[in-house]
């Protein structure tokens, strides 16, 4: 098994290692926050307000005192859970609807696709601050926004693989043996279509946590006192002169874990793409 | 032929790829020459090298991961290793010139096929576009493509496997080039159409006298179209003879076991294949790289360097014990 | 031509298969009906016990389409096929899936045809599983004997396809056809995308199989050679039509179609002598979007007279063995 594992880890490529190193490194960060620091994300120590860098506060203190540390290291949690959510779920019944339109055709690829080119036609940020409009702003209301959208992606893509796949000689050979449709599309074209998806959810995900701290950012997100970067971000732009930190340290948090993320998707698309070499 | 001095020139040639740890051996010491008029067919198994030789002469082996390690290939006495895009160029299309066999992947599918075909005399020979077009429209006649002023501004997508290979052909003779390197150029085609393409290589080769290297792993094409043959297992040559003298009476066990391998109409329903897969060019021993689906192998063959070498009149082969064969057929 | 008899393993009568291009809405919306390519075109073809029929043409002529729709991969729009008398296309369901058990297809590109996630033992055990063939405790044995049987070694039963080479992917296709023991085997160029000396390990096999085993087979390839080696009877096809069909002999030593015999002629032979020829037939075979008049062949056909353009040939026997569809066969 351990040699199993060994043989994998040396077929992958440098980014893929770095970025998943880096990637788990953030993820334990956050599970570990209240190991390590002594400041909860929420406690207000007006004393201190606007705190530069120090040894005491290595991110500074915002406007009402609070460790910006603390706060971007408990903002590790929410944000990789709105990240994580926002692109797994949609992806699996984006995937499922999309490989089972490419596999059977017929009215339920039809409906699909007309679904889909509408869902293209309208830019999807306008759609989402519409949805909100109607929900009003939160965190829910911005997962079920995406939820209602962001399959489309997936179901396009799936789809597209799918009806490569569905042309393949092994899928007509597990026809041949007689499987009944089910098994032939989720035991066997199933699993080399979700490639491509698996890809581009790492893009995806880095997508969802900028959205979402944009639309922090703008206020449609999440709210106050949550340690959400976005949010943080909106909160310290007031001060950006004056105490640089209360912005930007967050930002070099999304700026991490987005470049963590790329360089894992690049990696795989390395990994999962390797055919066999063919020359000609 | 009143020339004697050889047209083509290759000696000890070797090319590697290196990927990673691995170094694979694509061509170990490939010599041959070649003079004008003449045609010698490359026969080999898949991954044998035979790609590899043909792209070689053209200074196409893409580097890294490919090094051309040792050798010489001479072409109307200069040399043309070594040379630099400059130079490579000014014998690309014009002196040498290829075609491949995949003729859908030769041509680029967003050009009209015609442009294409034009582009080698606009840029080697400096037409003017309206006289390039011209002599395209000829040369599309000449490789027989019906109504070629209609056809010159169609894409490729529009066009069938065999008229793809015509025109790559057409673009391979615009420049007249002297030699020819056909890399299979037939095995992605049917039947009566490879009929059609073969008779027109040579009749092309009739009436402009130049020297083609063409590649099959057909045994029957070779046998048809070609003076010469080397037979290349494993990146190396390891028969080389006048086509009859291979077909009559092969000097390499490896020949022979391809010859059994074909199917003959014999009656029998059996037929002779070579046993075993054809060895991983990584992992090659000193002696000869046939000797573990050799029939008249012994312990020698796998230490002793198996080198191409004359083993009767104009007969060069690289098997060890060339006796063994005729003894076991006697 | 066409007797309902036992003695056959497989018949096909009448049998037309077409590929429609996909309608959008706007399409049925203006009634605009779909362009339909006609693969297959009225053939009929009898396959006898422990006999091989071969089938030959140039690419696009409707072979897979005809091996697939025996395999009922493909529906067809008329005609009949009978698997050892029983109706195939009548069956859904459990019916089917029994009757599959009889007849089995090879593929052509080994590199394709292998599930690429799935381990060989995997392939062959969900196979037999699937099928409920034998009970569960017997299964690996059963793996390891059908590996034997298409000459695999043992120690490749835990190998993905992505290790294996062309031949030994083939031999592994093949166990999975012969898993669940068919009288029937479509091999749809078995051998084509195969090194020459793979190529005659594979058909020494297959021969061996087809003996031991007693299989039927329908041998499809465009190579002449192979299907000569292979097979009993031999059926050419061209544009989707059956237009000769006898014994090895007959097809090869008497071909009476002018398609038949420019094939036969076009094939390059083993015989080291530089041919001055003149490439046996012109031209190209037509679209089948598009397919001529009266005889299909006409516009390449050496032979054509005005009747051809006009009348379509009706298939004529010139002996028990050997039919032909043209006005003017060689009857020599
Ligand atoms: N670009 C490349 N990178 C790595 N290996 C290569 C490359 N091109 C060819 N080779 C290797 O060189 C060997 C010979 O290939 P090739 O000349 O294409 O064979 P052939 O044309 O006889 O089928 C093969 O083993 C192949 O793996
Ligand atoms: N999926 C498909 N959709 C539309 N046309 C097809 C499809 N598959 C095959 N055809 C057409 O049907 C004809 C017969 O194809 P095929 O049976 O694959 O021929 P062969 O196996 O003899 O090469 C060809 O003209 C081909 O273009
Ligand atoms: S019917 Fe006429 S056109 Fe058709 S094959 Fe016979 S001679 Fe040729
Ligand atoms: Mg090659
Ligand atoms: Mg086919």
């Amino acid at each position: 098994m351990t040699a199993a594992v060994r043989a994998e880890l040396a077929r992958w490529p440098a980014s893929l290692k770095v970025g998943s190193a880096s990637f788990a490194l953030i993820v334990l960060t956050g599970l570990f926050a209240p190991w390590l620091t002594a400041y909860d994300p929420y406690t207000q120590d007006l004393a201190n307000f606007l705190q530069p860098p120090s040894w005491q506060h290595p991110f500074g203190t915002d406007q009402v005192g609070r460790d910006v540390f603390t706060r971007v290291l408990y903002g590790i949690r929410i944000d990789l859970q709105i990240g994580f959510l926002t692109t797994y779920v949609p992806m699996s019944y984006g995937l499922l609807l999309g490989a089972l339109a490419g596999y059977l055709g017929g009215w339920f690829d039809t409906v699909l696709m007309r679904l889909l080119d509408v869902a293209v036609a309208f830019p999807f940020l306008v759609l989402i601050i519409v949805i909100i409009a109607i929900l009003g702003p939160g965190v829910h209301t911005i997962y079920i926004a995406v939820f209602i959208l962001a399959w489309t992606m997936y179901a396009r893509l799936a789809r597209s693989e799918m009806l490569v796949e569905r042309g393949k000689d092994y899928v007509l050979a597990a026809r041949t043996l007689g499987y009944p449709t089910s098994r032939v599309i989720f035991r066997h074209a199933m699993p080399n279509v979700i490639n491509s998806s698996i890809v581009f959810s790492m893009a995806d995900f880095v997508l969802n946590i900028l959205l979402v701290s944009g639309l922090s950012f703008l206020g449609l997100g999440v709210e106050a006192p949550l340690p959400e970067w976005g949010a943080m971000i909106a909160e310290g732009r007031d001060f950006i002169f004056d105490a640089w930190w209360i912005a930007t340290l967050p930002g070099l948090a999304i700026v991490l874990t987005g470049v963590s993320l790329s360089l894992i998707g690049d990696g795989l698309a390395h990994r999962l793409g390797q055919r066999q070499r063919s020359f000609l | 032929m009143t020339t004697t001095a050889p047209l083509l020139n290759v000696a000890g040639l070797c090319i590697e790829f290196r990927t990673g740890d691995a170094v694979v051996r694509a061509n170990a010491d490939v010599s041959f020459t070649l003079t004008a008029g003449r045609t010698l067919g490359v026969v080999g198994e898949s991954g044998s090298g035979k790609s590899v030789l043909c792209r070689s002469l053209l200074g196409l082996i893409p580097s890294p991961p490919g090094f051309v390690t040792a050798g010489s290939v001479r072409f109307e006495g200069g040399e043309l290793l070594g040379l630099d895009e400059a130079g490579l160029r000014r014998v690309r299309g014009t002196a040498i010139a290829m075609i491949f066999q995949n003729p859908m992947s030769g041509l680029n599918p967003v050009w009209p096929v015609g442009d294409q075909i034009s582009e080698g005399l606009r840029v080697h020979r400096g037409l003017a576009s309206r006289d390039a077009r011209a002599r395209a429209v000829a040369l599309m006649q000449q490789v027989g493509i019906p109504s070629p002023e209609k056809r010159y501004d169609e894409y490729p997508h529009q066009w069938s496997g065999g008229m793809l290979q015509r025109a790559m052909i057409a673009m391979a003779m615009a420049c007249e080039p002297r030699l020819l390197l056909a890399d299979e150029p037939t095995t992605a085609l049917d039947a009566t159409i490879q009929d059609q393409i073969l008779a027109l290589l040579v009749e092309l080769q009739e009436r402009t006298g130049m020297a083609m290297i063409l590649v099959s792993h057909d045994m029957a094409v070779i046998a048809e179209t070609s003076d010469e043959v080397a037979v290349m297992y494993a990146g190396r040559i390891v028969e080389l003879a006048s086509t009859a003298a291979v077909f009559r009476a092969p000097r390499h066990p490896y020949t022979l076991g391809l010859l059994g391998s074909i199917p003959r109409n014999t009656g029998d329903t059996r037929l002779r294949p070579i046993p075993g897969q054809p060895p991983n060019l990584v992992e090659l021993g000193p002696g000869c790289s046939f000797a573990d689906r050799c029939v008249f192998t012994s312990a020698e063959c796998r230490v002793t360097p198996a080198a191409l070498r004359p083993v009767g009149p104009a007969h060069l082969s690289a098997c060890l014990f060339p006796e063994r064969m005729t003894a076991a057929s006697a | 031509m066409m007797t309902t008899d036992r003695e056959n393993a497989l018949e096909i009568d009448g049998l037309v298969v077409e590929y429609g291009a996909r309608r959008g809405l706007i399409d049925a919306a203006l009634g605009r009906t779909a362009r339909l390519v006609r693969a297959v075109d009225g053939v009929s073809l009898a396959v006898r016990r422990n006999e091989t029929v071969g089938l030959v043409g140039e690419s696009g002529c409707g072979k897979t389409t005809l091996g697939r729709a025996i395999m009922r991969i493909l529906d067809p729009t008329a005609g009949s096929i009978r698997l050892g008398g029983v109706d195939l296309l009548g069956l859904r369901g459990g019916d089917l899936r029994a009757m599959r058990r009889r007849a089995q297809m090879v593929f052509q590109d080994p590199y394709s045809s292998l599930n690429p996630r799935m381990t060989v033992e995997q392939m062959l055990a969900e196979v037999l599983r699937f099928h409920r063939v034998f009970p569960d405790v017997e299964i690996r044995g059963r793996v390891a004997a059908l590996l034997e049987l298409v000459g695999l070694a043992p120690e490749l039963a835990g190998r993905r396809p992505k290790t294996l080479s062309g031949g030994q992917r083939q031999r592994v296709g093949l166990a999975r056809a012969l898993a669940l023991e068919p009288t029937f085997l479509v091999l749809d160029e078995p051998v084509a995308a195969l090194d020459v000396s793979i190529q005659a390990q594979i058909l020494n096999l297959l021969v061996d199989l087809r003996d031991r085993l007693g299989l039927a087979m329908l041998f499809i390839a465009h190579e002449l050679s192979v299907v000569r080696h292979m097979s009993h009877r031999v059926a050419v096809m061209y544009l989707g039509r059956i237009v000769e069909v006898g014994t090895a002999e007959d097809v090869f030593e008497r071909p009476a179609h002018p398609y038949t015999q420019s094939l036969v002629r076009a094939i390059p032979r083993l015989v080291p002598e530089r041919r001055h020829r003149k490439p046996v037939l012109q031209g190209e075979v037509p679209s089948p979007l598009d397919i001529p008049t009266g005889c299909r062949f006409h516009t390449r056909c050496p032979k054509a007279q005005d009747r051809c353009t006009q009348v379509a040939p009706v298939e004529q026997a010139l002996s028990a063995s050997h039919q032909v569809e043209c006005h003017f066969p060689d009857a020599s």
